[in-house]
């Protein structure tokens, strides 16, 4: 069997962190610069922001607003035993 | 912190020796283990491919799905119950290939899952396809004279689509991969984790 315990640490020569150059993921004209980069390979986060709702918290607040008795969870479990029946 | 066996399966990894996905597996487990997670209240959703073996080797709720698809299954669980972390694994083949749509539109609307690619730019479980980050010039058993297709950029296409949380990280670095995780899993939104992972069978520029 070919001993392979030397691939990891010469793949690792490969990359740097972008952390450890003081990098800042809240650019994103910069995280595109920094995923292209031809010097080497980057790893760690490139992009991050945390000011765009998911689109689960989205769709809560609709149907809060628009199907308040949609809300499954506040049903009590009986209710939707029952509702399920129907369809078996 | 929790108990570090709460996510021992019982269910033996069949990777090759020397995978990358051994890496991946151990920081996985780390990670949740470090955020707090408990195994029911964590998915972990898979395509199809050597990777995507990987919700069998986790105690905690698990779906394998179909090739590339694993998205689709992730956004409609974390759909259906908000209150579950659910977190999607394949390779590179099965999302940025086959998949590859539904990562764009799940950036794009931001889903509440974390997506983990294993990348080791080849097809491994069919023994050594070209895969869509294959690199230029990559002899395969279908680019016998070396690839002429230049590799897709994932993440400036998932930058591109408007996602929120994007980052890189190496196997055979579990701390770097552990501490990604962990950012991933405080995220509000889609993030996607491109995981350097080595297949030492099936792409030998890493392992002659």
């Amino acid at each position: 069997m070919r001993n392979l315990a030397h691939i990891y640490d010469e793949v690792k020569k490969l990359f740097y962190r972008l952390e450890d150059r003081g990098y800042k993921p809240d650019d994103e004209h910069e995280a595109y610069k920094a995923m292209n980069d031809p010097e080497g390979i980057p790893i760690g986060i490139f992009y991050r922001r945390e000011d765009k709702p998911s689109f689960q918290e989205r769709l809560a607040e609709q149907n809060k607003n628009i199907w308040p008795a949609m809300n499954v969870s506040s049903l009590p479990r009986e209710t939707v035993t029952e509702l399920l029946y129907e369809f078996s | 912190m929790l108990d570090p066996r709460l996510y021992e399966s019982d269910t033996r990894p069949d990777w090759c020796p020397g995978c990358g996905d051994f890496g991946v597996l151990a920081a996985l487990k780390d990670a949740l283990l470090k955020s707090g997670k408990k195994p029911h209240e964590v998915v972990i959703v898979s395509g199809i491919g050597c990777s995507s073996n990987l919700p069998g080797y986790i105690k905690a709720y698990g779906f394998h799905g179909l090739h590339g698809r694993p998205v689709p299954v992730a956004v409609g669980i974390k759909t259906a119950n908000p209150r579950l972390t659910v977190i999607a694994t394949a390779g590179d083949g099965d999302e940025y290939g086959i998949g590859f749509n539904h990562v764009v539109h799940a950036a794009r609307r931001n889903d509440d899952i974390k997506l983990i690619v294993m990348n080791n730019e080849i097809y491994g479980l069919t023994t050594g396809q070209l895969s869509p980050t294959s690199r230029l010039g990559q002899k395969t058993k279908t680019s016998p004279d070396g690839s002429i297709i230049y590799p897709l950029k994932p993440l400036p296409t998932i930058l591109g689509a408007g996602g929120t949380f994007i980052a890189r990280t190496f196997s055979g670095d579990p701390k770097h991969f552990s501490w990604v995780i962990q950012e991933a899993l405080k995220h509000r939104g889609f993030a996607l984790i491109d995981a350097v992972s080595p297949c030492v069978t099936w792409h030998t520029y890493m392992t002659k």
